[in-house]
């Protein structure tokens, strides 16, 4: 299965490449041509790839790691915890004298985030609580962006934001790509050299503990791991939901419900669904661009209906 | 421009009880401002005057003279506004001289093909498309409008791509840019646009003086005047 869907996201890929609204760009001379090939398609296409890629991944780990399949960085306030931090990074003006302060705050906001609602995981609470607990998470990260919003001079800054929320990889240049990927790509390995003790750690912690799996360790592994990818992909794009929600879905029943083996078509089923949803928005002929996240909320929030609709006579049982 | 002398003004929030609290003797609606504003406000007995949004420099005429009518000062609104027809003549361009061949449709029209193409890159991606004010106003000044020609509704969004492709000869760009650290200005230094320089000019236009209909286009003008040449 990974092969067919690591050739299903190299054609997206490519397709990304090759589609925008200057149709064939070389045909504009050299220069304007290369300057829309490499500094506009290239970061979008690869931000596409990579950060779909994470999101997926981070599902992934998240719904294996916390037992729950509705667990996904935004709909349990992973996402903006990330860019509470972003954005106090951003009008700081942090991120204007150091350019690495922007991914870093986000890494660390989803780091924080990750590890708040572990706590919730540990005091033994059930899925409905995890879900109550991103609730809040989510409801004090909208109301500390709101606040420093408020505070900040830039007249654009209450547009811009919801804008930037809404999530969006259009017009990134090349530095947005330099100073995220090796965030994402670090985060990636991190979590994806642990695929045998997620399986472990799948049975519940002290299951995983008599299996001799360092759980304290482990868990700090993966909050690190979801934090940079998480934390760095949306410092650069906004929040791009249900990508990490539906991704894991789509791949599990074929891998045989293994966490550790669902990571990496996730991984790839993720980057294709976001590289086909940043293709889509370009072609719809809506009379401005929609934002990715928009999109993707759209496909995603019905989704998740379903999971919980599936999921619901489990709930009860238990 | 209008701005500094507003800043003279204590800013009140537009609360009816603050608004009510100065006693005043006139309140300007927007023509979309909420109802229950002007239904609080006229039933407090003060006069309102609803009025719609100046989108043009014609616009913006006609709402000076009603103001000006509604206040019982004709005289100040009409000297103002004869002021904005002088200034108007003034600096639009003149589209070769009068006479015979003037009039030639074919001349007209392909002086307008030869008009050079200015793109406007305003914050968050936004462009003035058609029919905006600043589409009205590099019309004035002998520009054909890249948003327009692309058929971009007046608020629309411009992307990047589309401002390389289109090849403009001027950016427009907002001169308040970069003075507060604004994720709706960055684009503004994006490596793609390196590939423009050498082929397009830039202008930087303080947005205060192009937002609204009013006589602080015409410096707005004035300065796309100064590019054109």
């Amino acid at each position: 299965m990974n092969r067919w869907l690591l050739a299903l996201v190299l054609v997206l890929f490519a397709a990304s490449l090759a589609i925008g609204p200057a149709l064939w760009p070389w045909r504009l001379g050299h220069e304007v041509g290369w300057a829309i090939v490499w500094e506009l398609r290239v970061p979008r296409a690869t931000l596409g790839l990579l950060i779909g890629g994470v999101l997926g991944l981070s599902g992934a780990v998240l719904q294996g790691w916390l037992r729950n399949p509705l667990a996904e960085p935004g709909v349990i306030g992973v996402s903006a915890c990330a860019s509470f931090a972003a954005v106090c990074a951003f009008y700081s003006g942090l991120a204007a004298a150091f350019t690495l302060a922007l991914p870093l705050a986000g890494i660390a906001g989803a780091a924080i985030a990750v590890a708040l609602l572990m706590t919730a995981v540990r005091a033994g609470t059930g899925t409905v609580s995890l879900l109550l607990m991103g609730v809040a998470i989510n409801a004090i990260a909208a109301a500390l962006i709101a606040l420093v919003l408020a505070s900040s001079p830039n007249p654009f800054a209450y547009q811009e934001i919801s804008l930037w929320l809404a999530g969006s990889i259009t017009d990134r240049d090349l530095r947005y790509l330099a100073i995220s990927t090796p965030f994402m790509v670090a985060g990636a390995l991190l979590v994806l050299g642990a695929g045998r003790w997620l399986d472990a750690l799948s049975l519940g912690e002290d299951a995983a503990r008599s299996l001799g799996v360092d759980t304290g360790r482990l868990g700090l592994r993966l909050t690190l791991g979801v934090g940079l990818m998480v934390g760095a992909a949306t410092s650069v794009a906004g929040v791009i939901g249900f990508v990490g929600l539906i991704a894991p879905h789509l791949v599990r029943a074929r891998v045989g419900f293994k966490p550790g083996a669902t990571m990496v078509p996730a991984m790839l089923v993720g980057a294709a669904l976001v590289l086909a949803a940043d293709i889509l928005v370009r072609l719809l002929p809506t009379a401005f661009e929609l934002q990715l996240g928009v999109f993707t909320s759209l496909i995603g929030a019905p989704f998740l209906v379903y999971v919980v609709r599936r999921a619901r006579s489990a709930w009860l049982a238990a | 421009v209008m701005a500094d002398r507003a800043r003279a003004i204590p800013p009140v929030r537009a609360k009816v009880e603050s608004i009510l609290e100065l006693r005043p003797d006139l309140v300007i609606f927007d023509r979309d401002a909420h109802a229950n504003l002007k239904r609080l406000v006229r039933k407090a007995g003060v006069p309102i005057l609803e009025v719609p949004w100046a989108a043009s420099l014609d616009d913006a005429e006609q709402l000076i003279a009603r103001i000006g009518a509604a206040l019982g000062r004709d005289a100040e609104a009409n000297a103002i506004i004869a002021d904005m027809r002088e200034q108007r003549r003034r600096f639009t361009l003149e589209r070769g001289p009068p006479g015979p061949h003037h009039d030639d449709e074919r001349t007209r029209r392909s002086a307008l093909r030869e008009a050079p193409l200015a793109a406007v890159l305003q914050p968050n991606r936004a462009t003035a498309g058609k029919g905006s004010l600043m589409d009205e106003l590099l019309r004035l000044s002998g520009f054909r409008n890249l948003a327009a020609e692309l058929g971009i509704p007046a608020y629309g969004r411009l992307p990047l791509e589309s401002v390389l492709a289109g090849r403009p000869d001027l950016l427009v760009l907002d001169g308040n840019a970069n003075t507060h650290p604004a994720r709706a200005t960055e684009f503004v230094d994006h490596n793609a646009l390196q590939a423009l320089a050498g082929r397009a000019r830039l202008v930087s236009i303080p947005i205060k003086a192009s937002i609204c209909a009013g006589p602080d286009n015409f410096e707005v003008l004035k300065l796309l005047g100064e590019a054109r040449r």
